[in-house]
């Protein structure tokens, strides 16, 4: 748990990292160092080291080596401020500049655990990943703890899949490991589809050591000595770095026969998926890796029971498995103190849509969507404002800024009527369209939808086709009621989680956005200017210059005037709606409605 | 065959070497190149300075490494050097890698227009 934040500055000599060194091995000493972060930065023009104390917002300044030890021990540890060395005559500049570092939340509201090699080693030395302790959990489950060990372990820590269900790990490993059948299977899920997600390749590209060390893990705890990898194949740089991972971990005795001389063995596959987004189903995966067509079937049974060739077979999201070599090697009692009581630990998310700071991160469950909005994500670009945010990918929902406030976690989101999903977060500004956005999920469902049961495959289709006529400004009331009908309908007879979820985008702006949808079938009007058929552009003769650069620009000559003399007009049953006069007029002439 | 014992020997002995405390190589430097870097164009960074490390034999050690999760700041570099001294430089391309080459490798000191602050300041 990070509670107090060092902003270090230091000159360009290089004898001041003396002092660097120094708080580390005083932070170390005094077991301050998973409490304390400690930023460094490096001043061209600063003669002797500075530092700042946040979020007190202390200052010191001519820091040398014992006084950063003392500082350390009596600030840090006692909290109490050192009177005599508090220097306030510090260069208000230089406090200007402390400020401005500790604004930069991108990275100290987030708790790197999953993510913690991202970035930091390279992906394609082993060597680098046992430095970080990748296997360290492995060699402990095999030398000091039984499969049940690890299992109570799991079980308690309270983890939940991370891939969208928020089932419990625990309990799927637990059903699986009480399945007598001599062959188990591990399943990785890295079937990663959602749009504007891509969390999985990161960690995949990251640190890959991670999730084999997980497999086996989990291979130990069910009694299972053989795992899959089902990856996309849209995913190249992450399926080479995997390759290369396996390769390197067969040829140290990590992976294979009688691993680490404890008579342990397991060996890793990597298959491809071709790219369906209903391959992320587990029993369509399943499909997929016997080799028939990646279709759902009905549960139960679960696989957990009788899954890859009729086998008990656990399938589990990446950064599900990312977690648990961290929670072997720490103990649950330390994944439970981050997150809330029904979601422990961290999740990460895909930040992106119309935001300053798009990325990937990872925060604490039970941090509020504001923080993550407004401190990571630094708010909507170009300051506009903040409409709606899209979790859950398809199958999740809308969240609007009254409910910025809730804790993130998995009852929570769906409490609001979304779901924490595989973690895209699209942030969505005044300037999208909510039946718009419901347009393009439906349309990436439809064409996404297996086919295998009626209500997704036909019914996903005509809400489509309903959802077009709203945006052509062809709609009703009508049609709105018969809309939320059919989508009621899809959501109780659909066959997989897919289909259930299919209407949610639909159902979600509907809810929360009623008035929006109204307004384009009563008065045929789109506020957020987006839907081309209700929009309608006029040339304001006042304000007009008779230049001609509009009707220039114009690729269907649908603007006429006479340069100089008329005011130039636009013919309404020739223009296409494509914004390229407005664009071009100089003067803010033409106004878009 | 691998055992405990030897996988915690290769663990110290690969921290040290990834502290740059050896003496041999002076800065570790890692190109963010998961899928983001490479569309940023961070392969070009990466064979630039495999080049330059090659030609003029700078004592570095040249790392592809995953995402750090600031995809809009790709081509990242994080220079390591001892000391746990971690410098970031964000939107590189091999003209700014070159710059960093010579002030910050050869001479010492940090060029704080390209880091992630500076270009934060300036913007």
């Amino acid at each position: 748990m990070l509670e107090q934040r060092i902003h270090l500055a230091l000159g360009a000599q290089s004898n001041q990292e003396a002092v660097l060194h120094q708080l580390h091995a005083t932070l170390k000493k005094n077991r301050l160092d998973d409490r304390i972060q400690v930023y460094c930065h490096t001043l061209n023009d600063l003669q002797k080291p500075a530092c700042g104390i946040y979020p007190e917002r202390i200052f010191y300044e001519n820091i040398n080596e014992n006084l950063m030890r003392l500082l350390v021990e009596v600030q840090l540890l006692n909290k109490t401020p050192l009177e005599q060395f508090q220097q306030l005559k510090l260069d208000q500049s230089l406090i200007e500049r402390f400020d401005q570092w500790d604004k930069d939340r991108f990275f100290y509201k987030q708790t790197r655990i999953v993510l913690k090699n991202a970035g930091k080693i390279n992906p394609e030395d082993i060597q680098e990943a046992i430095a970080m302790d990748a296997y360290q959990a492995l060699s402990k489950a095999l030398t000091s703890m039984t499969p049940q060990d690890v299992l109570d372990e799991i079980t308690l820590s309270g983890l939940r899949g991370r891939g969208g269900g928020g089932f419990p790990t625990g309990r799927k490993w637990q059903v699986a490991h009480d399945q007598v059948n001599d062959v188990k299977y591990v399943i990785c899920n890295a079937d990663e589809g959602d749009p504007g997600a891509f969390m999985d390749r990161s960690l995949l590209e990251g640190d890959p050591h991670a999730i084999l060390e997980a497999m086996m893990i989990a291979g130990y705890a069910i009694g299972s000595k053989h795992g899959f990898i089902y990856v996309r194949a849209e995913y190249p740089v992450a399926v080479k770095r995997l390759e290369i991972a396996i390769r390197q971990a067969e040829n140290m005795g990590l992976l294979g026969n009688n691993i680490l001389n404890l008579g342990f063995d397991f060996s890793i596959e990597i298959r491809l998926g071709a790219g369906a987004f209903v391959c992320g189903e587990e029993t369509a995966l399943i499909a997929s890796i016997e080799g028939q067509r990646g279709t759902p079937n009905p549960k139960p049974p679960y696989p957990s029971v009788q899954g890859l060739w009729g086998k008990p077979t656990i399938i589990n999201n990446v950064e599900t498995l990312a977690n648990i070599p961290q929670i072997l090697l720490k103990g649950q009692k330390w994944f439970r103190t981050m997150g809330t009581a029904s979601s422990p630990g961290t999740k990460v998310f895909a930040l992106g849509g119309k935001i300053k700071q798009t990325g990937l991160i990872e925060v604490e469950m039970g941090l509020s969507l504001r923080e993550v909005i407004y401190d990571i994500g630094q708010g909507c670009e170009h300051n506009k404002k903040f409409k709606a945010m899209q979790t859950g990918g398809p199958s999740g929902g809308c969240i609007t800024a009254e409910d910025l406030d809730t804790a993130l976690g998995f009852d929570e989101l769906i409490q609001l009527g979304s779901m924490m999903g595989s973690g895209g977060m699209i942030v969505l500004d005044e300037d999208n369209c909510m039946v718009d956005v419901a347009r393009f999920y439906l349309d990436f469902i439809v064409e996404e939808s297996c086919g295998k049961c009626t209500p997704c495959r036909i019914g996903t289709k005509r809400l489509l086709e309903m959802l077009n006529k709203v945006t052509q400004g062809e709609g009703t009331l009508e049609l709105l009621e018969e809309m939320e009908e059919l989508a009621q309908y899809i959501k109780t007879s659909s066959l997989c989680g897919l289909g259930q979820t299919a209407p949610n985008p639909f159902l979600s702006t509907y809810h929360h956005f009623k008035d929006e949808y109204i307004r384009h079938v009563v008065d045929k009007k789109c506020d957020a200017k987006v839907c081309k058929a209700l929009l309608e552009y006029t040339i304001q003769a006042d304000l007009c210059k008779k230049c001609g650069l509009c009707a220039r620009a114009c690729p269907t000559y649908a603007i006429s005037g006479m340069v100089g003399r008329d005011p130039f007009t636009i013919d309404p049953n020739l223009c296409i709606r494509c914004g390229a006069c407005v664009l071009t007029c100089k003067f803010d002439a033409i106004k878009r409605q | 065959m691998l055992d405990v014992k030897q996988l915690n020997a290769i663990k110290e002995s690969t921290l040290q070497k990834m502290r740059v405390e050896d003496g041999q190589i002076t800065h570790r430097i890692l190109i963010g190149m998961g899928t983001c870097g490479i569309a940023a164009g961070a392969q070009s960074v990466y064979d630039f300075l495999i080049e330059m490390k090659d030609v003029y034999h700078y004592p570095i050690e040249v790392l592809p490494t995953g995402c750090l999760g600031m995809c809009m700041f790709e081509p990242m570099v994080e220079v390591v050097e001892a000391n746990d001294k971690h410098t970031m430089y964000i939107k590189m391309d091999p003209l700014k890698m070159k710059e960093i080459l010579h002030h910050h490798i050869k001479e010492g000191y940090t060029l704080y227009a390209y880091t992630l602050q500076g270009v934060k300041e300036n913007a």
